[in-house]
């Protein structure tokens, strides 16, 4: 189910001591037509010698009523006269200053109405001065939708509504931006009614020629229905920058429900060991930045290779990580980058379910353009089945090192469209039952309840706690959050959009802790073996007799320096934590992971699925 | 939920009044005075479906113009409101309160049912009647007149309804005994007998030997109404992967009891827990349900019945299909023998729609796509 997520039209609404009238609307309408066949009917009827001519009855009301007809007639608003507009749009003085929507039928409108009558008392005695002049009492600039669209986008067009409206009040504080720009719009309309011109499309064409708030307005509308970003200094003066984040992300196309949440939950699992790619080149991206960006985001976009995790990005920049949190999630709202594990040769990627395969998709050309001599629908095939970025490169085909530099570009490529997805090992901790303890309910209850979101942290916690306890070296247990309470934190931080994205600031701090920070420290208190075996004790002491005797019946947990290492990373088995962020946090290496991982495999799964931080399904 | 209903109209001498409501005095006075426009409009509005939202709360209204000579400014406007809040998505009441504001337009053009003076005590019992009846069971039918009824039922989503295929499997989401529990017609009924979750569309045409059509017309009722979801059919040559939901199994303790049973070979002694995580996790790309349970765990001596595991996995989103779509490039020539095929290999359409188009098996077009070199396959 894809929604058409242009507006219909935008229009500039106002009410003055003459009255209500809509001053600008864009697209122009045509609604001669639909009018005149309306009017050509009935009077048919009318004339029609044979059709018998009921009395004025009851019956008749249901006759005259129009019958369901669409608002919307080729994208463009129908049916509506700029008086009716003018008199609805325009609301009693109460509803000033709050978000606006009224739904008729099939068309939505959307707005801010301002009220003017409340300005500066400057204001006031310039306008006494030339008092002939009528005052604009109130405004409102309204974008006009279809009725079907999801609430999330028409909040994001009442966002946009609403700043345009502020800053239409605002330059009209000013220096009177509204009062003048009426004054040619009117004039316009004085002409067209002189000249007989009953035409409102010309009358419109003459005043998009000739004001400037027109012309932003027409900007704007066309900037929606281009790629969804709107950015430009009203009157040259004030910064007015939106962006519809479902047009950018091209979330339609993924199908189900349209709403931000996948972007939102992308951001809250934001983590130092991702990088960001870039959407656009480099050069692209900067011409995008307005005048006055912050030079750190300059830094940010100059610095970053797909190759780079956040935090070595954060050391490159100079920056804290918090405040590149900050950039990479504004980044990602305005799809100017996207989050990616960085690439690396053991990376795993599939093809994305969303991935268009067809041969002669427009995604295809352009690739084509990209690569010559390469077949997008080949490429994608080659990710059919989950593959290293290394499997594919076998020495026959890639020869010399610059098709595997081709290569490596085909991936970014791809990565840029969404066309593969990195896959992930996530490991959960869920001993096989044996014979001996077969109550069947108990068992599962006691898996589940370990694994419980929390709850398999916090009772791994207590029990490094009762370790740390009796070691007097370590004074202080920070650690209080865990990482999903962050997580939510976080989603409900960035709901705010683009312009709240600092609000992350006080929490993202925490990100760089991992779960098992404090553990780290107990690693000297341990070498005493008595202690070391009172760790042991302790520790599957806390987890629930299964657990514990799992582990123990594994050969490796023999091994001291094996268990020490299998009991630090068990606050991630939990299946949320994949071994890319093991590695990360724990400073540890592949090769020595996945032989731990080997050494347990009795009472480990391992699961294979996407990263929900880098993928947007 | 609605919060309130009122009923809105033209005073003659007071303009937009609101006449009643219920419960009483949910919408002030100055509310009202502040929105009437939109409620109460100008000609041009009229018998059009107006949403306001405003003050936390969304107006969901159809006003209505009724011209005679017999009211005394020649008209009688009306309008009855629903009122929620804001948050509450109102499309499914959209076209009930369009509906309920043409029975009022009938009940007003032949007894005078809102203008009339006798009914002041009747037009708010029949409002209270709707808000419970809608709130409460969904739906009301509420006698007003001798010869009017009036049917109010509030879809669950008002959607076109999905397409069925003759490969699709159909899936009960509710109980069999609640279903049972509606008055189905008497099609419905033989239909859902053999309406187990394994069987296709075709096949339960055949067995319950009623026309296909007619099956297909069912079952999108069912399916409509949320009473069964449709899932692909069941092949060991298939391939599924688990989905990030999957963590979904362990954190939901209710969940997991579910599929524990659900996927039990025997009622009496079900799998092990850990069996059934691990079984799901097995399924990867590039990995068909046959190698799986020959190769990596035998499903049988786990007592997990794996039709109904990846069943289950469907249904919850636990496991997703993986479709393989055949891609002819462009340039290449291809083999006399997949020549017939070609206006489907154009990496739009899956393994399941050529077949079912064309019926090939899925063995026999492996074959042929795979004897040819000129044609890629992308899964996903």
């Amino acid at each position: 189910m894809a929604y058409n997520l242009d507006p219909v039209a935008v229009l500039l609404v106002t009410s003055d001591t003459r009255g209500n009238r809509v001053l600008f609307r864009y697209p122009y309408i045509q609604e001669t037509e639909p009018e005149s066949t309306k009017k050509q009917t009935t009077k048919e009827t009318k004339k029609n010698l044979y059709a018998i001519s009921i009395a004025e009855s009851s019956q008749d009301v249901k006759k005259i009523k129009p019958l369901f007809s669409s608002f919307i007639k080729d994208g463009v608003l129908v049916g509506f006269s700029n008086e009716t507009l003018a008199n609805f749009l325009n609301v009693k003085s109460e509803l000033c200053g709050k978000t606006f929507s009224v739904q008729i039928d099939d068309v939505r409108f959307v707005g801010y109405p301002i009220s003017l009558s409340n300005l500066s008392r400057k204001k006031r005695q310039r306008q006494q001065n030339s008092s002939k002049q009528h005052n604009i009492l109130a405004v409102n600039v309204v974008f006009v939708l279809r009725a079907n669209l999801p609430e999330s986008v028409c909040t994001c067009y009442q966002e946009l509504a609403q700043q345009l409206s502020v800053a239409i009040s605002q330059e009209e504080n000013r220096c009177d931006y509204l009062t003048k720009e009426a004054k040619v719009m009117l004039a316009a309309y004085d002409e067209a009614s002189v000249t007989g011109d009953d035409d409102p499309v010309s009358t419109m064409r003459v005043i998009v020629h000739r004001s400037d708030l027109a012309k932003e307005l027409r900007h704007v509308y066309e900037r929606l229905v281009g790629d969804g970003q709107v950015i430009f200094y009203l009157n040259q003066w004030l910064e007015i920058n939106f962006c519809l984040p479902h047009k950018i992300h091209d979330l339609n196309t993924l199908g189900k429900n349209l709403s931000l949440e996948p972007i939102y939950r992308c951001l809250s699992y934001l983590r130092p060991y991702h990088g960001i790619l870039l959407t656009k080149p480099e050069q692209e991206l900067l011409r995008f930045l307005p005048l006055d960006s912050s030079p750190a985001m300059t830094r940010l976009i100059k610095l970053t290779k797909p190759v780079k995790n956040l935090k070595t990005l954060a050391l490159e920049t100079d920056l804290s990580i918090t405040q590149i949190y900050q950039l990479v999630c504004h980044m990602v709202y305005w799809g100017y980058a996207m989050l990616i594990y960085p690439l690396c040769q053991s990376n795993v990627y599939i093809l994305s379910p969303s991935a268009d395969t067809a041969v002669d998709s427009q995604l295809s050309q352009e690739f084509s353009m990209c690569f010559h001599g390469l077949n997008l629908t080949q490429e994608m095939a080659r990710f059919s089945f989950p593959s290293h970025m290394h499997d594919n490169l076998d020495i026959l085909s890639y020869s010399s090192p610059r098709l595997i530099d081709q290569f490596n570009q085909v991936v970014v490529w791809m990565l840029q469209h969404r066309l593969i997805n990195q896959l992930h090992t996530y490991v959960n901790l869920i001993p096989a039952r044996r014979k001996e303890f077969s109550s069947s309910s108990t068992a599962s209850q006691s898996i589940s309840s370990t694994h419980s979101s929390n709850s398999s942290m916090q009772v791994i916690e207590e029990s490094y706690l009762s370790v740390l306890m009796e070691d007097p070296s370590t004074t202080t247990l920070d650690r209080t959050t865990s990482l999903s309470d962050l997580a939510s934190v976080n989603s409900e931080e960035s709901t705010g959009g683009h312009s709240t994205a600092q609000s992350i600031t006080q929490y993202t701090s925490q990100h760089s802790k991992s779960p098992s920070q404090e553990a780290n420290s107990e690693g000297s208190a341990a070498e005493d073996r008595k202690a070391q075996w009172r760790l042991q004790d302790s520790l599957l002491n806390e987890l629930k007799p299964q657990l514990k005797a799992a582990i123990v019946r594994c050969p490796a947990s023999k091994n001291s320096d094996d268990l020490r290492l299998f009991a630090k990373l068990c606050p991630y088995f939990n299946g949320k934590h994949h071994l890319e962020e093991m590695m990360f946090y724990e400073n540890l290496s592949r090769s020595q992971l996945v032989a731990l991982l080997d050494k347990f495999k009795e009472v480990l799964i391992l699961c294979y699925h996407e990263d929900p931080a880098t993928s947007l399904l | 939920m609605i919060k309130c209903i009122f009923l809105s109209n033209f005073h003659i001498t007071q303009g937009p009044v609101i006449s009643h409501q219920v419960p009483k005095d949910y919408v002030s006075k100055e509310i009202f005075d502040s929105i009437h426009n939109f409620i109460i409009t100008k000609p041009e509005l009229q018998n059009r479906l107006i949403i306001v939202s405003s003050f936390g709360l969304k107006y969901v209204g159809c006003p209505i113009y009724i011209e005679s000579t017999e009211y005394e400014r020649n008209a009688f406007i009306f309008n009855v409101c629903f009122t929620f809040d804001e948050e509450t998505d109102t499309s499914p009441y959209g076209p009930l309160v369009k509906k309920l504001a043409n029975y009022l337009t009938q009940l007003e053009i032949e007894l005078k049912f809102l203008s009339g003076s006798g009914n002041s005590e009747r037009v708010p019992q029949f409002l209270k009647e709707v808000l419970h009846g809608l709130n409460q069971e969904k739906c009301c039918n509420i006698n007003t007149a001798a010869s009017c009824t009036v049917h109010l039922k509030l879809a669950s989503s008002i959607h076109e309804p999905i397409a069925v295929e003759d490969h699709d499997v159909p899936c009960l989401v509710v109980p069999r005994d609640v279903m049972s529990k509606h008055q189905w017609d008497l099609t419905t009924q033989q239909i859902l007998n053999y309406v187990d979750g394994l069987s296709h569309v075709k096949k339960i045409a055949a067995e319950a030997d009623v026309e296909l059509n007619l099956v297909k017309a069912n079952l999108q009722n069912l399916l409509y109404n949320k009473f069964i979801t449709m899932v692909s059919i069941f092949q060991y040559s298939n391939v599924y992967t688990v989905t990030r939901n999957i963590n979904k199994l362990i954190e939901d303790d209710h969940l997991q009891k579910e599929c524990i049973k659900f996927v039990a070979k025997s009622d009496r002694s079900p799998p092990d827990f850990h069996d059934v995580y691990m079984m799901y996790c097995a399924f990867t790309p590039g990995t068909t349900v046959k190698t799986l349970c020959t190769r990596q765990i035998n499903p049988h001596t786990l007592k997990i019945d794996e039709r109904k595991l990846v069943q289950f996995g469907l249904m919850k989103g636990l496991l997703r299909r993986m479709q393989k779509y055949p891609a002819a490039l462009p340039g290449v020539p291809v083999t006399s023998r997949v020549q017939p095929l070609l206006p489907w290999l154009d990496g739009r359409h899956s393994f399941d729609q050529i077949s079912c188009e064309t019926g090939i098996s899925h063995h026999e077009l492996d074959d042929k796509i795979e004897a040819d070199e000129s044609i890629v396959v992308c899964w996903k």
